[in-house]
Parts: structure tokens; C-alpha cells; sequence
């Protein structure tokens, strides 16, 4: 399923293109034998434009600090970014109480509340600042988007009884399972982590299944609950951001 | 921002991590930057491992990063000759998931240091880099296998010595040990 590659190397998330002009320009939608195109036009009806996030094993992660920063800089989501300020303060206690070395996790938290600090009071007045800030090479952006890495493993040992059941049958312990698939930077998120780390910052994620199966519907994935909705699409080992019309 | 602030994150980590080892008094791993206030390239003394063949050794490993790390992993090699399964006795690299695909930034110098003592008391057959060692050892020949590293142990690992500890002040706080 790894005929339609995401970009290693472009920005950490591209300016916002049309959806779905620009995938079906920049991939081979059109001459695949799947039914891409007819999904993609079915998304069409919802969706008008996408941004595409870099494929380096963090896709969702960074889709999922992208799109939930950018909306805390929104009016009206004041009270969701002091609530997201206050989780991410705690954290490190949290992180600390679980084994993790404080030397080495203060440092991560301190970008992303470096990162939170500069949004903006108002997404209108300074959204390409913002989006600069974000997709910056040298800047918080990477620190920050692994420390969702480890913020994710917190939840899962938080809420063991959840998780357990789920993971127990392929790890043998809830602590190797978060070392080999969550915390490692190269490795891809899937569902378990992502609903680990929803639940964590409390946001919701939708994500449409581009898979080329069925001409006639997409399916849809909703992870968490939230006043901010983070729209994505995956596309078979790759995310991206999607905005409604 | 330009390019020099990656390595100042670089640099604050690494500071931190060193802090942390001048308060450390571990006598199985030394740790140090090779050249004062220069932070990428360090060495560091293992003492081999009691119980396995590379008991009463000291080995020497160079330790470098570049200005992605704390993102991407050191770089580790042996500069002592070792007889191991997953270490190239010419090159001295070293075959260590968490130098490679599993690295995460939770990992510290010293955490890697850890590893690569562990791997030498814990060798891996099934992914070698010495042939030779790996089939002693996937033939179940443990005899054949603790004999030849052993005798390079002697051979080649008695040049290093740990340096001499500091003077312990008077009663100092009994250090917990941290494994990460």
C-alpha cells in the first residue's frame, strides 16, 4: 500500500492547498486502479482544503500539534488553551512520578510551553507568524512534537485498565510496549496511541480513510472528545491535515 | 532563529547531562566530554561486566553527537578490541536497536553508555557483526565463545584505568541509582 509516498524532506507542514486539487496533482490518484478519485470526491462535499505533513514517522503527531495549536489561537478557545497550558504544566510531574528523568523531560516541556506562549490572542491578526513558528526546522515544533511522545505513554500508564487488555496480548508490559512503539521518533502512531493521546489533551480527531477500497463511502474514525476538532486524512501509513469548506 | 539554536538546545541537554555525571559516583561507566567545554565529542571507560568474559577489562568507547541530538542517537564505537557478537572488532561499531531505529530522546549519553554495558554481558547471536562470534554462540559453543573473548579481554583491555575518585565529603546522601 506504499505506492502514494508522503514527502521525508518538505516543509514540516505545507501551506494550505486546495482539496482535492493538490493530492490529486501531486500523487497518481488519477491512474490507480483503486477508487481514489471517487473518495477524494466524496471528501470534496466536506472538505476544501489540506495541508501535507511531513512523512518522517511523526506525521500524526505533528498534524495533531499543528491543528490543535493553530485552533488555540482562535477566539472563542481562550479557555482551551489556559486549560491546555495548565495540562501540559503538570505534566512533568506526572512524567517524573512514572520514572521518567526530569533533566531530560524539562527540557521538552519547556519548548512546548515556549510554543504555547506565542500564540497569538488572535488567529486573524498573525496566523502566518504562527504557521512560520510551527513548521520552523530550529524551532519548539520539534521538541514539542515528541514530547507528545511521552505524553501519550502517561496516559496509557495512568489508565492501565484501559489499555491493558489491549496491549498485553502482543507486549509483554505496558512499559515495553510505550519504549518500542510510542517513544522511539520514527515510529508511525496507530490506534492505540492515538487515542491515548486525545484522551490525554482532551480534543477530538476525525480521520477519513483514503484506502481506495470503496468508490462509494470513506470511512470515518473519530478518536476522543472535545471542543477542538482536529480534521485528518490518512491515507495507508501517512497523515495529513484536512479544513472544512 | 538560524541554524546555531538547534545546537543550543544541543548544548543546554548536553550541559545538563553533564552536571548530572560530575554528581554521579557510578563506577562502572566514566563519562567525559574528550576536550573541555567542547560537548560532541566524549569518551567514556566500561568496566566489563563480572560473570562474563570481559570481567576485568576496561573498555574504552568514543561517544559523538551531532547538532540533531537530543533527536537523533550518538554514535558509538568500541576503541578497545573486543571479541563480540554484535561489535565489528575492526571498526569497533556497534549493533544496538536503540542506537538505531529505536533511539528516543529519553535515551541520555549515559542511558546508551548502560545499554552498551548491558549488550556486553547480554550478547545478541542473531544479529552479528562478528561472524565468528555469533556462530560460537548460535552453535551453543559458550566454552569456545567465553575462551576467545576472554583471552582478547587480556590481550587488549588493560591499557585504561578509571580515574581515582574524589575525596568523599563526609557523610553525602547515598545516591539512588536510576535506570531509565
Amino acid at each position: 500500500m506504499s505506492e502514494f509516498l508522503p514527502d521525508p524532506t518538505g516543509p514540516f507542514v505545507s501551506d494550505l492547498f486546495s482539496f482535492p486539487a493538490h493530492l490529486l496533482e501531486s500523487q497518481n490518484y488519477a491512474t490507480s486502479s483503486g477508487h481514489y478519485v471517487a473518495q477524494l470526491n466524496l471528501l470534496s462535499q466536506t472538505y476544501s482544503g489540506t495541508r501535507t505533513v511531513m512523512g518522517d514517522g511523526s506525521c500524526f503527531y505533528r498534524s495533531f500539534l499543528y491543528g490543535l495549536i493553530m485552533q488555540l489561537a482562535d477566539e472563542g478557545n481562550e479557555d482551551e488553551r489556559v486549560r491546555i497550558e495548565e495540562y501540559i504544566k503538570g505534566s512533568l510531574a506526572t512524567l517524573t512520578s512514572q520514572g521518567y528523568e526530569e533533566m531530560i523531560m524539562e527540557g521538552f516541556q519547556e519548548e512546548l510551553l515556549d510554543l504555547l506562549s506565542q500564540i497569538p490572542p488572535s488567529r486573524t491578526s498573525d496566523e502566518i507568524n504562527l504557521h512560520n513558528i510551527l513548521i520552523h526546522p530550529n524551532g519548539p515544533s520539534q521538541m514539542s512534537t515528541w514530547y507528545c511522545r511521552p505524553l501519550c505513554s502517561s496516559y496509557i500508564k495512568s489508565n492501565p485498565e484501559t489499555f491493558k487488555p489491549v496491549l498485553l496480548i502482543d507486549y509483554p508490559s505496558i512499559d515495553s510496549y510505550c519504549k518500542s512503539q510510542i517513544e522511539p521518533s520514527s515510529v508511525e502512531s496507530e490506534e492505540i496511541s492515538i487515542q491515548a493521546i486525545v484522551s490525554a489533551f482532551g480534543v477530538k480527531v476525525n480521520v477519513e480513510y483514503l484506502d481506495g477500497h470503496d468508490g462509494e463511502k470513506v470511512m470515518r474514525h473519530v478518536f476522543g472528545e472535545g471542543r477542538i476538532e482536529i480534521d485528518m486524512l490518512y491515507r495507508p501509513g501517512h497523515y495529513d491535515l484536512l479544513y472544512r469548506k | 532563529m538560524n541554524r546555531d539554536d538547534i545546537y543550543a538546545m544541543t548544548q543546554k541537554r548536553l550541559r545538563k547531562e553533564l552536571k548530572q555525571l560530575e554528581k554521579s559516583d557510578d563506577d562502572t561507566i566514566y563519562l567525559r566530554p574528550i576536550k573541555v567545554g567542547e560537548l560532541l565529542r566524549w569518551n567514556a571507560l566500561l568496566r566489563g561486566p563480572d560473570g562474563s568474559p570481559y570481567a576485568g577489562g576496561i573498555y574504552g568507547i568514543s561517544v559523538n553527537v551531532d547538532s540533531t541530538y537530543p533527536m537523533s542517537p550518538p554514535t558509538i564505537k568500541f576503541l578497545t578490541k573486543i571479541f563480540h557478537p554484535n561489535v565489528n572488532y575492526n571498526t569497533g561499531d556497534i549493533c544496538l536497536d536503540i542506537l538505531k531505529k529505536e533511539w528516543s530522546p529519553a535515551w541520555s549519553l549515559i542511558s546508551a553508555c548502560r545499554a552498551v554495558l548491558s549488550l556486553m554481558d547480554d550478547p545478541e547471536a542473531s544479529s552479528p557483526l562478528n561472524c565468528d562470534a555469533g556462530n560460537l554462540i548460535r552453535a551453543g559453543d559458550m566454552t569456545a565463545f567465553n575462551a576467545m573473548a576472554r583471552m582478547y579481554n587480556v590481550e587488549n583491555a588493560r591499557e585504561f584505568r578509571f580515574p581515582p575518585k574524589p575525596k568523599p565529603k563526609a557523610e553525602q546522601p547515598q545516591a539512588t541509582k536510576k535506570t531509565t
